[in-house]
């Protein structure tokens, strides 16, 4: 699979982050299709097609961009549903948060996280960071040629 | 209190019951009555006993089997008894739960002063249980409060600051060519004022992360922590000309990570005061010191502080030097302090204003006196 083809779920409550991340990934030329989830129950009904998602024409995401702390339902509850499912727990999840509590590090470690990062405080160094992650993620790492 | 302190009151002959409560009357108690050992057990099921009377003489279950029966239960396991009793000397090793809570003895016939005297006695010592126990909740509800705030501040209080960096700096960079001189300074302001923001609150999450987690206590080698912090500093000193002197430092029983943060902020602090000195000297040992506890020193030669000052030294954010002179948010001592204390060690410090600075760690030498965690 392309993986610069396949597209990113984005799960991010912040419009800030959602235009920043954004911005960044397509200043690096990675141009997947990032569909946007604004908490984690929205995540959970897109990856499962439900509700307004029910009729969605789209291919299942090549990576997700998960935050923590969001309305709703969180991170955490969303990684424990992805990784407790037989297809999704395929899909790289990388944890992208404002938090670097070690509690939350463990928990989504322990749950199969595959890449957890902290948001920089400096614009320069959370820009490296989301291009170092977009890079890695889309354009180095291998995922199973198709989920099943 | 908010509700009346009960004591049960068993006796099977309703004379002396009525004598009893006639006595205790005189305090403010609520006396719950029973006329025999069953009827005293059931009750004790229904209310939260200060304290229990027992006469010793009763036909079916005399005082001291209702007695053990009430110590083996784990809700008046600890329930204070007096027992009275015509006869003293003969029984006094026939009950066997004294060790597991208040028991004391009155002889019949009993003057009410003495008893009065025995029975406040007991309801002070359970008034002051139940403030205890108020108290350790009221600790346990706020220290969950401090949980939940320190949580959520390291979520929600970083990202606004984030953003103002990274808008700020993005237009910087879209809006360079239209800003004169003066906005692109400000722009330049905003920037700096919003990495500042998140080192004090990196800073601050940092100091409430060394008050709660857990310890592991095992044989810290301080040598190797010293060697440590050092290493990790070498690209701060290589344009530095600093003569170190490292004398033999003990092995503690401590929590390593925690007392490499101790050592890093001590040491790194010799470093950054003695920036402006022509022949920086430091010198990290051990000093004489009593039987039980180890005391450790870091001593430089740099700007030291006003010993007026020394109450200011290790609170949170307090500085004694402006951010233009030496950098620093002035979390890094009060991280020392909370460490160590947490350690049962004490921290202390005493300088010359441009003549050095001397700063002391102690350490238990036994591990008896630590926070048990």
């Amino acid at each position: 699979m392309n993986l610069a083809k396949g597209n990113i779920l984005l799960v991010e409550d912040d419009e800030a982050d959602i235009e920043l991340i954004t911005d960044i990934l397509r200043k690096y030329n990675l141009n997947n299709v990032i569909n946007v989830a604004r908490d984690g129950e929205e995540a959970l009904n897109f990856l499962f097609r439900r509700g307004e998602f029910e009729q969605l024409q789209r291919e299942d995401p090549v990576l997700v961009l998960l935050d923590l702390k969001m309305p709703k339902l969180g991170g955490i509850e969303v990684l424990k549903t992805m990784k407790s499912d037989k297809k999704f727990k395929k899909i790289p999840v990388v944890v992208v948060t404002s938090s670097r509590e070690n509690s939350d590090i463990q928990k989504c470690y322990e749950l199969g996280v595959n890449a957890y990062v902290v948001k920089p405080i400096d614009f320069t160094e959370f820009n490296e960071a989301i291009k170092n992650v977009g890079l890695f993620w889309l354009r180095i790492n291998q995922t199973p040629l198709s989920l099943p | 209190m908010s509700e009346k302190q009960k004591i049960l009151i068993v006796d099977d002959k309703k004379e002396n019951l009525f004598a009893l409560e006639k006595t205790l009357s005189e305090t403010n108690v609520q006396i719950v009555k029973a006329s025999c050992g069953n009827e005293a057990l059931r009750l004790s099921l229904n209310h939260d006993f200060a304290l229990a009377i027992l006469d010793v003489q009763m036909p079916n279950m005399d005082g001291y089997e209702l007695a053990e029966l009430l110590r083996s239960d784990d809700k008046t396991r600890r329930l204070p008894i007096i027992f009275l009793t015509a006869a003293l000397m003969q029984e006094i090793d026939i009950f066997k739960g004294y060790e597991s809570g208040g028991v004391d003895y009155i002889l019949k016939p009993y003057r009410p002063a003495i008893l009065l005297s025995k029975v406040a006695i007991f309801l002070e010592l359970d008034r002051q249980k139940s403030e205890l126990l108020e108290k350790q909740k009221l600790l346990e509800a706020s220290n969950n409060e401090l949980k939940a705030f320190a949580y959520s501040v390291s979520h929600d209080l970083r990202a606004p600051i984030r953003h103002v960096n990274s808008f700020a700096k993005l237009l910087k960079e879209s809006a360079t060519d239209n800003l004169d001189e003066k906005s692109q300074r400000y722009l330049s302001m905003i920037i700096d004022a919003a990495i500042r923001m998140g080192q004090l609150v990196d800073d601050l999450l940092e100091f409430s992360r060394a008050g709660r987690v857990g310890m592991t206590l095992r044989p810290v080698d301080l040598r190797q922590l010293v060697d440590k912090t050092i290493a990790d500093l070498k690209t701060d000193i290589e344009d530095r000309d600093i003569a170190w002197k490292i004398c033999s430092l003990p092995k503690v029983y401590a929590d390593q990570s925690l007392i490499q943060i101790v050592l890093d902020n001590l040491i790194s602090n010799a470093v950054k005061f003695t920036g402006k000195c022509k022949n920086a000297q430091i010198e990290i040992g051990e000093a004489p010191n009593g039987e039980n506890e180890f005391i450790i020193f870091v001593r430089d030669n740099g700007c030291g502080f006003d010993m007026n000052y020394i109450d200011k030294l290790f609170g949170v954010f307090q500085r004694l030097h402006r951010q233009e002179e030496f950098e620093g948010t002035g979390i890094g001592l009060a991280n020392v302090r909370r460490i160590i204390t947490r350690h049962g060690g004490r921290t202390w410090a005493e300088s010359t204003l441009g003549k050095g600075a001397n700063f002391y760690i102690s350490l238990p030498r036994n591990d008896a006196s630590m926070e048990d965690r």
